[in-house]
This record gives structure tokens, sequence and C-alpha cells, in this order.
């Protein structure tokens, strides 16, 4: 209890607090312009938290990811265009919200909603995390080989449309992983003789590349010339931008049921907010008494989808605190700044760095509450954001992407890196190949090379160790279950295509 | 030929080449490392990266036979696929950017960063000249400011240096 107070005290530090309300303000901006992604947000910002300690770094990327994630929602309803992909579903019921002129009531419905999601998810990821770690305590080299597999399967299986193309993705990251000294014996891999790479590519360079540089050059396509217009927050009747306790008494039962779908769909690696959102809203739609509303601006549907997406924030973070899996890119991305830190994530973290897990729950707590405050206190100002034209923000985003990458280690080499990566990902993009894949392989290739290495030694090369232990089997079995179940969707979806 | 036969050959062909010409390069110094006289069991260090090829050989070839066996069967090509998109105004903006990270260690942040904005915004049909400059001069001094000043980043100085 001690403990938890003196983090408590550390991150209600004056520099910390401002630190967190600065990065709620940039999360729901970043959110809120199409084409500007969380996931672009929190690797943009990586590179800063080098120079801070843990409790500064985790305010500024929590409030980025919990408040980007309802910053997508802004435009979603006022320019019936995501802001994040996680917010697709909040178009449905938003945009037709805000035509009515009912828009302040849509957004205030989602920043509620998003409020209501985060909060569930963060006290499942307290109850549940520390049990997990537990068990994973138990895992000899043998398990933890099979339970990566597993992740990186799924990872891979899940992660696009087509299954191959998401677990090629995975093979490449296993494969630029292998760049560097070996893990066992230091021998150097394709290094070249070149010192830049004896540590193996840079963790930071690597996904600002993959996620932002490749986004960018996506957008330059078409010269980033698509113009958007808002319509109105603001309308002639008050009441229409009132969220009411009716409102809050029609959507709380979705809200709840919602919000612990996110939670499930966010502790599962490689699914994400996106389809958790969707998932929300179609079992909204499913149980609401007026579901003939839904797409005609009903509040429980922008409710449904907001309280979904938020959900899987705190979620996202239970493999990855008890498990050291990361299971989508945000929190790929996290556990790479969480290592910058000497945070060590796996079961491990419960014993060892207590004092980090407890920070971890209290900068999520008030990241949430922080953009309840700022999404508030703000809103009359969204419109603007959205109308920010591209050709502007990029170009500057661009040079801090190259600054950035630069301070990580003060070598142009990585910013070279940075940029290979980028054209890497911009054409796995135009492929249809997801880039998560390639970034999470990248980030559990040297875990899954040590375990499975250190399985094979102790067995003297025999494969047999795989199929002996129960619960590397279970694994095994599950990823079994996963790749076959993938399998027979897409041939199912496949078949039903050639009949139409 | 469709995309996913393309993208099948070529990744076939990368782990191919993994696999015959890079993975030997990995040394097998190592071996005489150890002690003489115990025998004990080990993993080389080639035997992950042979194994990450392998797999990425092996999904290769289920992608190669997916797209035939799809044969004329029209794949889901998006509207915005790699044939009817433009490609100029990308490789522009890659070309911009590779000379500014080039020219970055001889110009120096002060100068390099101005010319890449001003440039990109050019490129990009931002022609408002005022805005262009200041823009461009206010973001520079702000990355200055916030990296060398606050967070005591040597950012390269170039011609400011001589």
């Amino acid at each position: 209890m001690d403990l938890l107070l003196t983090q408590l005290e550390v991150v209600l530090q004056g520099s910390n607090l401002l630190i967190l309300f600065l990065a709620t303000i940039v999360g729901i901006l970043i959110g809120a312009i199409p084409g500007l992604t969380v996931n672009m947000a929190v690797a943009l910002c990586v590179p800063l938290t080098i120079h801070f300690s843990l409790a500064p770094s985790l305010c500024m990327l929590f409030a980025l990811y919990c408040s980007g994630i309802f910053g997508g929602s802004i435009s979603a309803i006022l320019v019936n265009t995501p802001g994040t992909p996680a917010s697709a579903a909040t178009t449905l019921d938003g945009y037709p919200m805000a035509k009515q002129g009912k828009a302040g009531k849509a957004l205030r419905m989602a920043l509620f909603a998003s409020f209501c999601g985060g909060m569930i998810s963060i006290f499942i990821l307290i109850v549940v995390a520390q049990n997990l770690a537990a068990i994973a305590l138990k895992f000899g080299p043998a398990e933890r080989t099979t339970l990566l597999l597993f992740a990186l399967t799924i990872v891979g299986v899940l992660s696009g449309k087509s299954m191959i193309k998401g677990l090629l993705a995975g093979s490449l990251g296993l494969i630029v992983a292998t760049v560097g000294a070996d893990p066992m014996l230091a021998v150097p891999r394709f290094t070249f003789g070149l010192l830049e790479l004896e540590d193996g590519f840079s963790y930071i360079p690597l996904l600002i590349g993959l996620f932002a540089i490749s986004e960018m050059f996506q957008q330059a396509e078409d010269r980033m010339g698509t113009r958007i217009k808002a319509v109105e927050t603001a309308s002639s009747k008050s009441k229409y931008n009132r969220l009411t306790w009716a409102d809050i008494a029609l959507s709380w039962k979705t809200i709840i049921r919602s919000s612990l779908l996110g939670t499930f769909v966010g502790i599962l690696p490689g699914i994400g907010a996106t389809v958790a959102c969707f998932l929300g809203y179609g079992e909204a739609k499913r149980a609401s008494r007026n579901p003939e509303l839904f797409g005609q601006g009903s509040v429980e549907g922008v409710a449904a989808s907001e309280a979904a997406n938020n959900a899987v924030t705190g979620a996202t973070l239970i493999p990855l605190l008890s498990l050291s899996i990361p299971g989508d890119t945000v929190t790929a991305i996290l556990y790479g700044a969480l290592l910058i830190q000497g945070v060590t994530t796996g079961p491990l973290i419960f014993q060892n760095q207590i004092d980090a897990v407890y920070l971890i729950y209290i900068t999520l707590i008030l990241a949430n509450l922080a953009m309840v405050l700022v999404g508030y206190s703000f809103m009359p100002l969204f419109k603007q954001v959205t109308e920010i034209p591209r050709r502007i923000l990029f170009p500057i985003i661009f040079v801090f992407c190259v600054i950035g990458s630069y301070s990580i280690r003060n070598m142009v080499f990585d910013v070279f890196v940075m940029m290979a990566f980028g054209v890497i990902g911009y054409f796995m993009r135009r492929g249809m190949i997801p880039v998560a894949p390639m970034l999470i392989a990248f980030i559990l290739a040297q875990p899954f090379e040590e375990a499975l290495r250190q399985a094979l030694v102790g067995s003297e090369g025999h494969l047999g160790i795989f199929f002996t232990q129960p619960i590397a089997v279970s694994f095994l079995v599950l990823t079994a279950f996963s790749i076959g179940l993938t399998m027979r969707r897409n041939l199912k979806s496949r078949n039903a295509k050639i009949r139409d | 030929m469709s995309k996913n036969f393309k993208i099948g050959i070529l990744f076939l062909t990368f782990a191919l080449i993994w696999m015959v010409f890079m993975v030997p390069t990995i040394g097998e110094d190592w071996r005489q490392s150890t002690i003489r006289d115990i025998e004990f069991f080990t993993v080389s260090p080639r035997f992950f990266p042979y194994l990450s090829a392998g797999i990425m050989g092996i999904l290769s070839l289920l992608l190669l036979l997916e797209s035939i066996l799809a044969g004329k069967a029209k794949e889901e090509d998006p509207p915005n696929s790699p044939s009817k998109i433009q490609l100029k105004p990308v490789l522009v903006f890659m070309g911009i950017g590779i000379g500014y990270i080039a020219a970055l260690p001889f110009l120096g942040v002060m100068v390099a960063t101005p010319l890449c904005l001003a440039a990109c915004f050019w490129y990009f049909k931002f022609r408002r000249w005022g805005w262009i400059l200041l823009l461009s001069i206010g973001v520079t001094v702000i990355i200055y400011y916030c990296f060398e000043k606050l967070m005591m980043v040597p950012l390269p100085q170039g011609l400011l240096e001589m």
C-alpha cells in the first residue's frame, strides 16, 4: 500500500501532470485528424521518452494512447471519416447524429463511453494480470517456446485479411530480428562489419519507419490533397448538445456489454480495437430494444462502438505485462518504450518491478480522467482540428520523425534505417500485407529464439520436449486450432464469393 | 500474373537468397572456443536464421499455390491497387526525404530542415510563400530548441560548425 501511495505521489508531481495533460491534448488532436493514427503518435513520442524517467514517459505514452483512440471518434462524428480505424463503427451513428444537429451530444456520449470502457478494462487488467503472471512463472523453455509460437501465429493469422500474408509479414520480422549479435553465443550475424548493426536494428527507427513513414508515403499518393469539411458542432437548440440522464439510462447496459467485449478482444493478441468496435456495435444492435434506430443516429450505437474500442486500451496490457507478449501495434511500441526505461515485462515484473506495475496502473487511470477533462474543455475546438490540411502537417511530422530517429543514438545511420523500413512498410501496405505482425515478430524473435534454443539444448536436440509437457502441448493445439479455424473461415468466405 | 503470385515470387526469392547466400556468412569460429575435452550439445547461431527463412519460403510457396488455385477468379483488388495509384508523388517525397537525410551531416539541421520543409510544401501544392517561410523557419527553431537545448541532443551542425 505504501508503495502504491509513493507511486501516486510521483505521478501527481506538477511536471508529470503537465506532461499528462499536454499528451492528452496532442493525442486527441492526432486521433481527430484523419490520416494520423494513434500508432503514429505513440511511435513518434517514444524517442522523447529516452530523455525522461519512467513516470513522465508513462504519462505521455498512456495519455496519447487512451486519448488518441477517443480522438478518432471526433472526425468520425464530424466529418464521417474515422480519425483512427478503431472508430470506424462510430461513423455509422455519429455522423447521422451530427447531421441532425446533435454533434455535441454524440461527442459527449463518445467521451463518456470511452471513459467507461477504459476504466472497466483497467479494473480487469488489475485483477487478471498478476494471476496470469503467477501461472506463467511455472513455464520452462519448452512452454515459453510454444506460448511465443502461439502468439506469433495468432498475430499473423488475425492481423490482415489473408492469413498467409500475415504470417509472411511475421516471418520477415523474424529474419530482420536475426541481424546483430546472436543472443546465446554473441556471434555476429549479418552485420557486414558495421558497428552500427552489432546490436541489431534499432527498435525505434524501425517502428517509426514501419508505421509513421509508410503511412505518410501512402498519404502522398494523392499529394495529400483531399480536403475535409466538418459539420458544425453547435446546434441552435442547446438541448441537442447535452448528454442527458435519459441518454445514459438508455445506454448504460450497452456500455458495460461493449466494454466487456472490448476487454475480451483486447486480451487476445492480434485483434485490436478496430474489430472490438464493430463487435461492440453489432452486439449492441442485436440486444437493443430499438435496433431499427441503429445507423440513423442512435446514441446507443455511438456508445457501443466507443466503449468497446477504449476497453481495448487496458486489456492489451494484460498479455504484455504478464506474459511479455504485445498483443497489438501500440503495445508493441509500448513494450519498446518500457524496455528503454529498464522495465522488463513478463511474469517476473510483479516480483522485481512492482513499483513500475503500480505506476502503469495509476497513469492509465489518470490518462482516462485527463481524457474526460480535456475532451469536455476543448470540445468547441474539435471542428477546426479536423480541417487542418495534411499537406502542411505531414512534412512537419516527417521532419520530427527524422530528428526523433537521429536522437536515439545520434547516428544518421538510424535515420536511413527508418527510411528503409518506411519504404518496406509502404510496399507492404500496397501489397495488402499487414505491417503489425512484422513489428510484433521482430519484438518476440529474441525471446523466442532463446527459449527454443534453451529447450533444444536441454533435450539435446530432441523435438519430443515440445510434445511431452502438457502446457506446451496445449499451446501447440491452440496454435493448430487457430490456424485451422482461420483456414476454414477463409474457405467458407471464398466459397460464398464464388457462389455470389 | 496476379498480385499475390508476384508477392509469393518476391518472398520466395528473398528466402532462397537468404538461405543460400546470407546465412552461410555467419562464422563458425565459436566452435573452436568451446572447451576441448568436454562434449556438450549446443545449437548453432545459424539455426534460427535458417528456420525463419525456411518458414518464409514455405509460406511463399503456399501463397503461390493459393494464387494459382484461385486461377482466373478475380482477386480482391482494392480500388486503389498499385496499378491505379500515383507512384510519382510518393517517389518524389521519398527523394526529398533521402536528400534531406543525406544532407543533414553537411548542411546541418538549421539549414537542411527549412529547405526540406519548403520543398515538401511546394511539391504538395501549398504555395503561400509567407506561410512557407514562417512554418519552415518556425518548425526548425522549435525542433532545435526542443532537441538541442531541452533534451541536450547534439544535432548535426554542418555548415554552422565551421
